[in-house]
């Protein structure tokens, strides 16, 4: 794993996400798309989130599903380039104050691991063209 | 321009030596005003929103209030107010440095809103002109808007009822919204809404979801599906309208509510069976099925930031479902009663 220490977190200017029922629904507000990432995927963005460095994020994995840490390493490390290269998410050092790392809770039975996939949606501007049409933003304007 | 368009509609009102048509509505629960200089206009603008009208009544102080104007028939035109040639022009909107002013200009109307005063001022080109969409759902974004700022969460869905007790129909366009909600209107349950909806959220009891038009738009095919509604259809006259205008106002014995209290969100598709019916869905699914096009309503960062979390809280508090459209149109109303009478009982 290239930075084990990076921690990430969603570009709260513009994308909305929550996850809910163990899917994460993601909406990219600026760009007009949404995601949508279910189990290993939806545990990934819940953690970062909670802003868990990469590192961390792949010790939960590795309490919750049958794998091995390089298998881990490798799906974290691709999920994240890809949230990254989506704009879904932006690097969080600096920001905020140091997020503790907790260490992952064991006990539950691990799941068979399902790499995670990112499900993007590109059908948003069809659904934004809504009859009537709603008006484009223009412009800013102090005299308007 | 807000300034141009208040100080014209003065003109038109003086020069019309009172003929000012006024109504009174209740748009949410909040008292709103109506007032149109323009017969014509008069004949159109009101017609949709016909069943949130409460009897005449002195305006109340700092009242939501809109007043409109027809230059062809009052003569009284407005600087930087022209029609659009292209009746399917795209609108655009206009919105002041502090946000507190927003004009919208589509082909034949432009209206400046002003939020902090609740009033918005409009002039029309010609009412003759009007697209379907003008009358059938007129001044649709400031409205929204309107709602938005009182706490109220617009959101693209259909509202059906039986006495106090809502069901949204939400989705994307063509996913059985509006057949869902007119089968409901023709079977006597109560007609809110097939496209618009607003919502508050009421943290004290169930969310309640409020009409805002009484207008449906279908495509003149699908309306051979309803021989009762055909009468009443009106069809498009402009380019490219290619739907028909139902003012459900119109319809003997329809039943027209503005509000119901939201006890489950339904979201059709049409399949390949003879019977409807429900099963329930995750809150993922809803959320994503839900906020895109809701959202698109007011295509502001900020109102969308927020309204994905008005949803996302909505999908927690009521049940959510598919509503699977079989082909008999009497079966999707069955279907919602007994939707309503399991998550009422």
């Amino acid at each position: 794993m290239r930075n084990p220490d990076l921690r990430l977190m969603p570009d709260s200017m513009n994308v909305a996400a929550r996850v809910i029922d163990g899917e994460a629904v993601i909406l990219d507000i600026t760009r007009g798309a949404y995601y949508s990432m279910d189990g290993a995927g939806a545990v990934v963005w819940a953690a970062i989130e909670q802003g868990h460095s990469l590192r961390t994020i792949v010790r939960i994995l590795e309490e919750r599903y049958d794998g091995t840490s390089n298998q881990f390493e490798q799906q974290v490390e691709d999920l994240t380039d890809q949230l990254l290269r989506e704009g879904l998410v932006v690097p969080a050092e600096g920001v905020g104050n140091p997020v503790v790392e907790p260490m992952p809770v064991s006990g539950a039975a691990r799941q068979p691991f399902i790499a995670p996939a990112l499900n993007k949606y590109t059908d948003m501007a069809d659904l934004l063209a809504l009859d009537p049409p709603m008006p484009v933003l223009g412009n800013l304007d102090p005299d308007a | 321009m807000y300034r141009e368009l208040s100080a014209a509609f003065a003109r038109a009102v003086e020069e019309a030596s009172g003929d000012v048509f006024e109504s009174c509505y209740d748009f949410a629960g909040k008292p709103t005003r109506l007032r149109i200089v323009g017969g014509r206009l008069a004949g159109l603008i009101p017609r949709a929103l016909a069943h949130l009208r409460v009897s005449d009544r002195p305006p109340a102080p700092g009242e939501f209030t809109i007043d409109l104007w027809d230059e062809a028939e009052t003569g009284v035109g407005c600087p930087g107010c022209i029609a659009n040639d292209d009746p399917a022009a795209a609108g655009i909107t206009d919105v002041s440095a502090n946000g507190v002013l927003v004009i919208t200009t589509f082909a034949q109307i432009k209206s400046g809103f002003d939020r902090k005063s609740q009033r918005i001022v409009g002039w029309v080109g010609d009412a003759d002109r009007l697209s379907q969409y003008d009358v059938g759902r007129p001044l649709h974004s400031q409205l929204l808007l309107w709602h938005r700022d009182r706490g109220l969460q617009a959101l693209h869905a259909g509202l059906v009822g039986r006495g106090d007790d809502g069901i949204l129909l939400g989705g994307p366009g063509g996913s059985g919204k509006t057949t869902t909600a007119l089968s409901c209107l023709q079977a006597g349950m109560a007609y809110l809404s097939d496209d618009y909806v607003v919502v508050d959220p009421n943290p004290g009891g169930a969310p309640v979801c409020h009409s805002v038009y009484s207008s449906s738009h279908v495509e003149p095919g699908h309306l051979e599906r309803f021989p009762r509604l055909v009468p009443h259809a009106i069809p498009g006259r402009l380019a490219r309208e290619d739907k028909s205008l139902l003012l459900l106002s119109d319809l003997p014995g329809a039943i027209l509510r503005s509000s119901v209290l939201l006890r489950a969100i339904v979201f059709p598709q049409v399949i390949d069976a003879p019977v409807s019916r429900y099963r329930p869905a995750s809150r993922a699914h809803a959320l994503l099925r839900l906020a895109p096009s809701s959202l698109g309503l007011l295509p502001y960062p900020m109102a969308m930031g927020e309204g994905f979390k008005a949803l996302s809280a909505l999908v927690d508090r009521v049940p959510v479902y598919w509503l699977d459209l079989g082909r008999d149109l009497e079966q999707i109303p069955r279907a919602v009663g007994e939707l309503i009478d399991e998550v009422t009982g």
